[in-house]
């Protein structure tokens, strides 16, 4: 049964006195207020309930009333208002970019394990290993804070030595959204390098893991590392950006919308690739409920002075039918937002921008690396805005 | 029994690919940018090698381009890498072009005519009708594979080297010679890339090594000091010498001239080469002629070869010092310069020779020039020592200048000649004209005035004779000169005895060398005994030679005394 | 504006292919020819150095394999890994050419006879500076269209109407492609039209080849 009905039963009950009925009313306002996914619809369901247990006709004069209502808002305003504090968060997107930039870092053991080496670079397998691990050490702490998932998925392909193994009677062991099972710790691999001129990255798979592996066909290690590369990290090598936004254009928003980029080739940077790919797809999931409103633009703004890399994604013409204090707007507690939010932690900093019921521009920041961006930026009337825009800022 | 099928980029791409158990799929890696695709194809196959293989499909390039030909460049390899299991296995290309297109393309599409290589065209069917096709083909054993059908219709060219072909003559011996001796291993150059270098499988193909015969031939049983002077040294020749010479176990020391070849000038190469000769001080050098870039201009006057400046050079040092030069020039008067120059063997590498043939004249040269080296280069120092001593001699005013370079052109008329001798009669002859250099000693120091004979300075030569009592050499009281005059004998022991006084052995020494000439110009009738015989024969080889030379060598040093 | 270095240890290997094709490389106003000597030992204390910044401002580099060592030769591949240049390392021992992508940049290891030849002139004197043309000589274009060929025979077998800038994506269709076989389309893309394509390079090749 509905809270609401059941609350609305309990006050049309006689043997409450007006006291009480107050008092229990108060109570009841206060821990719905706490309900963080109705705020607003409890304020008027509290409404209808007042109305139903007369309390607004105690007072005489219709300013009273206005008064009444207007101290209840006030109330509720000052508890959307301390919620309200809360935007835009600051994370730390830059420092996850920071410990992932060792992965390109010519000076880094952990470079390797994406790239060739020189010979002679590393004496050894175990060599190499070790050196790898004790500069992993040194930022796991950090990244597992900022992103475990991303940390885990690292930690499995570098280190586990099981992959391939299982690990009940239904699981492996594995890394990665694709579930595969060869890495770097894979014994294979260590009995391959037993020759000191031998390449990793051309080390054969071994036939158990390529008929687990099956659906892939990744013959060699460098296959492997490939897959993993890609996970980490959005190539310009393989168009990755492109082909993602393409991806999700066919699967998700079908060709009845037009999906046109701009500047997204020869793009790269650090990321979770799999929680990127979540993002877009709720996004364009937001834009597939307004079809009136076809035509979607991607564009990448590279800016290298201040490393980073910012992508756009509007739906043309598309405008908030929201009020800018809206509280889903500024301080969304749940819903598509709340997803976006959640899953670019510590990955993006993450606005949108749009023009919203009165007709006026506005910027709203959610995810913030910098202090001093304030939750809601008033534009100007002549701000380029042609459709309401997911912006999502990575760093370099 | 495995059916492979090699992928490239454009299979790994294709989402609605053939996903039937048939195909045991492989791939040909990138190995980080380093190798060149032959080295990658050939470590590709050898990791494939012990797989049981029914067939092999490849489209035509399994790398990022068509026009590379990569796919074509592999059925190359699989059939010319005899040691591959399935080097004879059907082979099947797949490609959107038509076979006469491939072949006006590209000279590697010619393995398309030769037995057991078909073609597909891509299309919806083309797995389908390969694994139909490949199971209705008759594979019994007993289907023989003709290699010479293969070899017949294909063409291959030497990668093109911006100089001459020697450089291919060049990798090519290395290659061959190292596969001949079982030393490949040992040669990073060979192991990692000549190996697998496609138009060298090309060439074992058609004029294949011979299995190697057992035996020492290859083995040196003398101790020497072998020096090489190679531009290519760092390219496979310093391991391969090096490999070559340790099957002899620590009978030959080997070294190299390791300098930057290429970024400096001749002079300096030659004045390198100097200093690592006087430090070393090699009994054998192995030479190349072409050190330096400027020797590939192919106008170049072969005296003016790096090599040969470098060849005067040694042979100013010491002429004893052995040279063989082991070129990959084909050039035979650039052979004749040479030789003028004083080099004691030739050895060409040529790829079209025959590799036993190859290693046995390299390792007899090598042992017959280990045999001279051990005794002219000891008489070429005591003939530089002679002729130093001589010159200062001339210098201090000790001896007169007419017969102080008299003395020297006959020393060196005599070591031109010893160094020639080969034979018996080469080797006495020698020995004669260096007695001349005895006769012009004694003749010149002992001197007649009135009836008297002297030596030194206006001292009496006294005449020595072999005391058989005392078992010594003494003087008679009152020289008795035969016809007055003392004989060579007679003359050199006065000198040495008299005025340098030698030790009785010595003297001995110097009998038996003037006994040796005697018996030679005047051979006796009568048999000698054992022991007098051995020591007259002597002169017929260079111990007759070096004993008189090194006497000659202390006469010599002697002036001073004068 | 030099934006292509040459950097060449031993001069009487250009001074050959000079004399045979008759044309001064250091006449060439995009061409920055270093020739052995001094300049030559400039560049290979850069080359050996950690810093290549100096290179930067040129598009393409060509040097001889052969005069740089194992380390030097990595480390150039990745600073044109990552600054998006063409590498082209040339050498007599090359028996094949190979092109490969470095994600933005290309590394083209060519025999020393190929690169020193008439593909060289043409391509420093083309406006596009395109490595196809130095790597392939006049049959360029083939590589191209039988790459998309074979790529368009597949794609169709269980093809759908697409987009055109998804099929481009899809097929990775390079400008030169885009311009000559995908000109007039737009829009969702059509099975017929893609047959289309493939009979025009299919008439292509028949006529180039």
């Amino acid at each position: 049964m509905n809270k609401f009905n059941f609350i609305k039963q309990l006050l049309e009950n006689e043997k409450f006195n007006t006291p009480q009925k107050e008092r229990f009313f108060k109570l009841v306002s206060k821990e719905l207020e706490n309900s963080s996914k109705l705020d607003a619809q409890v304020f008027d369901e509290v409404k209808e309930i007042k109305e139903k247990i007369k309390l607004l006709e105690v007072s005489s004069s219709k300013s009273e009333q206005k008064q009444l209502i207007q101290s209840q808002l006030t109330k509720q305003g000052n508890s959307i208002n301390k919620a309200k504090a809360q935007y835009p968060k600051i994370h730390n997107a830059r420092s996850l970019v920071r410990l992932m930039n060792q992965f390109s870092d010519n000076s880094k053991a952990l470079k390797y394990t994406t790239h060739s080496w020189e010979h002679g670079r590393f004496h050894s397998y175990e060599d190499f290993i070790a050196k790898v691990k004790e500069e992993w050490n040194e930022i796991n702490q950090e990244l597992k804070s900022l992103n475990p998932r991303l940390s885990a998925k690292i930690s499995n392909f570098l280190f586990n030595r099981n992959l391939g193994e299982k690990k009940d009677d239904k699981y492996y062991h594995v890394w990665g959204e694709k579930k595969l099972k060869f890495g770097w710790a894979s014994k294979a691999l260590e009995a391959y390098l037993k020759d000191v001129d031998a390449d990793p990255f051309s080390c054969p798979i071994p036939k158990e893991i390529k008929s687990l592996d099956s659906k892939y066909n990744l013959l060699l290690f460098d296959h492997y590392v490939s897959e993993f590369k890609n996970e980490i990290e959005i190539r310009e090598d393989n168009s990755a950006l492109v082909s993602l936004i393409n991806s999700l254009w066919t699967n998700e928003l079908t060709y009845d919308f037009n999906v046109n980029q701009i500047n997204t080739e020869g793009v790269s940077f650090f990321t979770d690739v799999p929680y990127l790919k979540s993002v877009i797809k709720v996004i364009f999931g937001t834009f597939k409920k307004r079809s009136q409103f076809p035509d979607i633009t991607c564009s990448i703004e590279q800016n290298f002075e201040d490393n980073y890399v910012e992508l756009s994604i509007s739906q043309l013409n598309s405008k908030c039918n929201r009020s800018i204090e809206d509280p889903k707007i500024v301080s969304p507690n749940g819903g598509d937002f709340s997803t976006l939010i959640k899953n670019l932690m510590n990955l993006a900093d993450f606005s949108v921008i749009g023009q919203f019921r009165d007709g006026a521009k506005y910027k709203v920041n959610y995810l913030s690396s910098n202090l001093e961006v304030e939750n809601v930026e008033k534009l100007e009337d002549n701000y380029p805005c042609n459709g309401f825009t997911y912006l999502i800022k990575f760093y370099l | 029994m495995g059916n492979i099928l090699f992928r490239n980029s454009l299979l790994k791409e294709m989402k609605s690919f053939y996903t039937s158990n048939f195909f045991q799929l492989e791939e040909v890696p990138n190995n980080g940018y380093v190798k060149d695709i032959d080295a990658r194809i050939h470590e590709t196959l050898d990791r494939l090698n012990s797989t049981e293989v029914q067939s092999i499909t490849i489209p035509i390039s399994i790398t990022e381009n068509f026009l590379e030909f990569s796919g074509l460049r592999l059925g190359h390899h699989i059939r010319l890498t005899t040691s591959l299991s399935f080097s004879n296995a059907p082979i099947i290309f797949i490609g959107s072009l038509d076979e006469k297109q491939l072949l006006q393309l590209s000279s590697l599409a010619n393995i398309l005519l030769t037995p057991d290589v078909f073609y597909v065209n891509l299309s919806k069917d083309t797995f389908d009708t390969i694994e139909k096709s490949v199971n209705n083909l008759d594979l019994s054993k007993s289907l023989s594979f003709d290699f010479n059908k293969y070899l017949d219709k294909v063409i291959f060219k030497a990668p093109a080297n911006y100089q001459s072909h020697h450089n291919i003559d060049n990798e090519l011996c290395l290659l061959r010679w190292s596969q001949f001796l079982g030393i490949s291993e040992q040669i990073p150059e060979v192991k990692n890339k000549l190996q697998a270098g496609l138009y060298f499988k090309y060439i074992n193909a058609i004029n294949p090594i011979e299995d190697v015969t057992k035996g020492n031939s290859y083995l040196f049983q003398e101790n020497s000091k072998i020096l090489l002077i190679d531009d290519q040294s760092e390219k496979g020749w310093k391991p391969f010498y090096k490999a070559f010479f340790n099957l002899s176990k620590h009978k030959i020391k080997f070294e190299t001239l390791d300098i930057d070849f290429q970024l400096m000038i001749p002079s300096e190469i030659i004045s390198n080469a100097q200093d690592k000769i006087e430090y070393f001080d090699p009994d054998i050098i192995l030479l190349d002629l072409r050190l330096s870039d400027s020797d590939f201009d192919l106008n170049i006057d072969p005296e003016n070869l790096t090599g040969n400046k470098v060849l005067e050079k040694i042979k100013e040092y010491n002429r004893g010092v052995q040279v063989i030069i082991i070129t990959a020039s084909n050039k035979v008067w650039n052979y004749e310069v040479s030789l003028d120059l004083g080099c004691n063997g030739y050895i060409v590498k040529n790829s079209n020779n025959n590799v036993s043939e190859d290693i046995k004249n390299l390792t007899s040269k090598i042992n017959f020039c280990i045999k001279r080296a051990s005794y002219l280069k000891e008489a070429y120092k005591k003939k530089n020592n002679s002729l130093n001593l001589i010159t200062k001699a001339i210098e201090s005013e000790i001896i007169e200048v007419s017969f102080g370079n008299e003395l020297i052109k006959f020393i060196e008329i005599a070591l031109v000649m010893f160094e020639r001798a080969k034979t018996n009669d080469s080797f006495a002859y020698a020995y004669l004209s260096l007695f001349k250099c005895l006769e012009l000693i004694v003749n010149n120091l002992v001197y007649e005035e009135g009836n008297n004979w002297f030596i030194g300075d206006n001292e009496a030569i006294k005449q020595v004779f072999w005391n058989s009592d005392l078992k010594k050499y003494s003087f008679k009281e009152i020289p008795e000169f035969r016809s007055n005059t003392p004989s060579n004998f007679e003359k050199s022991a006065g000198l040495c005895k008299q005025l340098w006084s030698y030790e009785d052995e010595d003297i001995r020494q110097i009998y038996f060398s003037i006994v040796r000439r005697n018996k030679f110009i005047h051979p006796a009738n009568e048999k000698l005994h054992k022991q007098a015989q051995l020591n007259l024969n002597k002169i017929f080889d260079k111990e007759g030679f070096m004993l008189l030379l090194n006497q000659l060598d202390k006469m010599i040093s002697n002036f001073k005394e004068l | 504006m030099k934006k292509v270095i040459l950097i060449e240890d031993r001069p009487n290997r250009q001074v050959d292919f000079i004399k045979k094709i008759n044309k001064n490389l250091n006449e060439i106003s995009i061409l920055e020819n270093i020739c052995g000597f001094e300049k030559f030992n400039y560049y290979k204390e850069i080359l050996s150095s950690d810093s290549l910044t100096e290179l930067e401002k040129y598009q393409v580099i060509i040097v001889h394999r052969s005069a740089l060592s194992g380390s030097e030769r990595l480390r150039l591949i990745d600073f044109s890994r990552k600054n998006a240049k063409t590498l082209v390392l040339f050498s007599g021992g090359i028996s094949s050419v190979t092109l490969q992508k470095l994600d933005a940049g290309t590394l083209l290891t060519i025999n020393s006879k190929d690169l020193y030849s008439s593909s060289l002139i043409s391509y420093l004197k083309s406006k596009e500076l395109n490595v196809l043309e130095l790597a392939f000589g006049e049959n360029w274009k083939i590589n191209l269209e039988v790459n998309l060929l074979d790529k368009l025979i597949f794609y169709m077998l269980d093809y759908s109407p697409k987009p055109l800038s998804i099929i481009l994506s899809e097929l990775k269709v390079t400008e030169w492609i885009k311009e000559n076989y995908f000109k007039n389309l737009e829009g969702v893309i059509q099975l017929v039209q893609l047959q289309q394509i493939k009979k025009n390079l299919q008439n292509s090749l028949l006529k180039s080849i």
